[in-house]
């Protein structure tokens, strides 16, 4: 069929979605990044001939944000974006017409790929069955190796199956809703970059050892990271706040995959939020203390019932008559002030575990690294976000202001507990 | 290599520790910079000035078009109100327009500016019913545009590395804008009938004298060399 009469495909915003078009700044935007290292250097011309070729797999991830008179929607790209050289700074905040015209990045330097996504397409796991799709085409243009389509790679002839253009939050909202979490947290601070640069702070470091350590405490590795990323956080505001009686409550953001919990393969946003955190009022806590309450926090709310009560009020707001003939200039203003009331100030810092990248084994000898690189928050400096592959975990920790504190105390942390670390950076 | 503060393994040919900023130096290692993880850095990208433009422009718009209502409701027609307009669109052109455009390059505004103003002279000269715009106002705007616009090309095009030419520039320029003067002592007697009482001889000679100073500084290398070292900022 001729390109230019294919009927583009649109779709509703997911529910998770709805709120990163509003809460949109002009000099900020939530996006999150997938790169890919190879052994070779990226041939750009035969990156541009695989995306030509996955893009039309993923309706639902290579689109752009319009707006409606009521709602913002999807809309598949009418041809798949052009791949660009990777700039100075990673995750440029993408504008209102930016957005508007496509919501993904795909870039190359050196031998990295990368693609940058805008939150409202997709979350972590379907931006990273995007990325390992794309890899693997690349690699099979341009390698001539045969890669099959197994641990996440889609086939890029087939037709994309409707379960994956499905918003999952919909049909597992319950009719339960949980109260929202207490806002008074401890929020970092500092002086803020005044360029807006991003700095992407990545720490090495040996999963092996993590996860011995992690074992030996009795937690999985996201709690052990969650627990060291807390002793951090507490470490920085006795510093700042010497007097006891005043500290905040330290409480860290989890992303869930719900299709762990209730299935689907949706490649739209399913993803809901777990806070955990200690209150240091209450005293001093030692890592393996952190480890314990981390782990059993975890064990509380992440189940079917209990996530399905943190998304249904959103849900609710959404299938509200009321709140749906609101036009969406009107929309955009309730929802930035709820995006700024509750959608961060719930937690100090965000940390989001995409876990062991698995990759055909036809495909690993060419892929060096796997990252994932989440953007700061909009009005918090950091975010945190790991991945391992092949026997090594990378923590980028990201930061748009100019002191290094956060990252110093976790990897100067791990360096004492005798973990090696090395570090990179894309400092000025 | 390590951070002798931090304990972490650093990349390759990095000068200082990404987390606490202590200098990296082995007086033994001589290590080859492994490839940055991001291209450089290239200082900060261009920033819209649209959303700030936008409100000068309300601001621009507010008086003119208060002043325009309260005249039309007052005199029926637009009297003073005209002058105010005038002015504040003059003004606006010359002040504001460049800033909507990424690149603003005077060899092109400045001409642009002289129209304003040689329209807005005529429609001062039309709106009090006399003649003065085309034997007066027309030939001094227009000299005023030629030794302008002349500067401006020369000063943006032709000065080159050869940074002393400025001197030649504005040295001509200044003995230009005299004998400017004195057109403009003629055109007054054309115009008006006003007579001849050499005033205009006064800024010749000034600027003829100043330019002639610029042009010796230009070409006196020393000279140059010396009030530079005198007076440089």
């Amino acid at each position: 069929m001729d390109p230019s009469q294919h009927k583009l495909r649109w779709m509703r915003l997911d529910n998770a979605a709805l709120i990163f078009p509003a809460s949109l700044r002009r000099h900020w935007s939530n996006l999150f990044r997938i790169s890919f290292t190879f052994s070779d250097p990226v041939d750009p011309a035969r990156l541009q001939q695989a995306l030509d070729a996955v893009a039309p797999r993923f309706p639902s991830v290579c689109v752009r944000v319009r707006g409606g008179a009521f709602w913002y929607y999807l809309e598949e790209l009418p041809r798949p974006p052009l791949v660009a050289p990777d700039g100075w700074q990673p995750l440029r905040p993408m504008t209102r017409g930016d957005i508007r015209k496509c919501a993904v990045r795909v870039l190359y330097y050196r031998n990295r790929m990368a693609v940058e996504f805008f939150h409202s397409v997709t979350d972590g796991t379907g931006g990273m069955i995007f990325a390992k799709s794309l890899a693997a085409e690349y690699l099979r243009r341009h390698c001539g190796v045969s890669i099959p389509c197994t641990c996440g790679v889609r086939d890029p002839a087939q037709p994309p199956p409707a379960a994956e253009l499905v918003d999952s939050f919909r049909a597992h909202a319950g009719p339960v809703a949980a109260p929202r979490d207490d806002r008074n947290v401890y929020r970092l601070r500092g002086d803020p970059e005044p360029d807006r640069f991003l700095h992407v702070t990545l720490g090495i470091l040996d999963s092996e050892a993590l996860r011995s350590r992690a074992k030996a405490l009795g937690v999985t590795l996201t709690a052990y990271l969650t627990a060291l990323l807390l002793h951090s956080l507490l470490e920085i505001q006795a510093q700042d706040m010497p007097r006891r009686k005043r500290r905040k409550p330290v409480k860290v953001q989890i992303p869930v995959n719900l299709r762990r919990l209730y299935g689907g393969e949706t490649m739209r946003n399913f993803v809901a939020v777990a806070n955990v955190g200690v209150d240091p009022r209450m005293g001093d806590y030692t890592l393996a203390e952190l480890a314990q309450i981390v782990h059993h926090q975890m064990q509380l709310a992440i189940t079917a019932k209990n996530m399905s009560a943190i998304f249904t009020p959103n849900v609710n707001s959404e299938r509200n008559p009321l709140i749906k003939i609101i036009p969406l200039c009107v929309k955009n203003l309730i929802l930035r002030i709820v995006f700024d009331r509750v959608g961060e100030s719930v937690a100090t810092v965000c940390l989001s575990n995409l876990g062991e990248v698995t990759l055909p084994e036809e495909m690993a000898p060419y892929v060096r690294r796997v990252e994932l690189v989440l953007g700061s928050q909009a009005s918090a400096p950091y975010n945190v976000s790991v991945t391992s592959w092949q026997g090594r975990t990378f923590v980028n920790v990201v930061r748009n202001t100019r002191r290094a504190r956060l990252e110093e105390q976790l990897f100067t942390q791990l360096v004492r507990l005798g973990c090696r670390v090395s570090v990179e950076s894309n400092e000025k | 290599m390590y951070c002798v503060k931090c304990g972490v393994s650093l990349q390759k040919g990095i000068q200082a520790c990404p987390l606490c900023g202590t200098r990296v130096f082995h007086p033994d290692i001589l290590e080859d910079a492994d490839p940055a993880p991001y291209p450089p850095y290239a200082g900060d990208e261009t920033v819209s000035h649209s959303g700030a433009l936008f409100i000068v422009s309300v601001l621009f718009a507010i008086p003119l078009v208060l002043c325009l209502l309260i005249d039309l409701q007052l005199h029926r027609s637009v009297t003073w109100s005209g002058y105010v307009a005038g002015g504040l669109l003059l003004g606006y052109l010359v002040l504001c327009l460049p800033l909507w455009f990424q690149r603003r390059n005077p060899v092109a505004f400045f001409p642009i500016d002289m129209a304003g103003v040689a329209l807005f002279l005529l429609y001062l000269c039309l709106k009090t019913g006399e003649r003065w715009f085309l034997p007066f106002a027309l030939p001094v705007s227009g000299g005023v545009l030629l030794i302008g616009e002349t500067v401006l090309v020369l000063l943006r095009y032709a000065v080159g590395s050869a940074r002393h030419r400025w001197l030649y520039i504005v040295g001509g320029a200044l003995i230009a804008t005299g004998a400017l003067c004195v057109l403009i002592e003629f055109l007054l007697k054309v115009a008006f009938g006003a007579g001849m009482r050499w005033w205009s001889l006064y800024p010749l000679v000034a600027l003829v004298l100043l330019g002639i100073m610029l042009v010796v500084i230009g070409v006196c290398r020393p000279l140059r060399e010396s009030l530079h070292k005198r007076f440089f900022i």
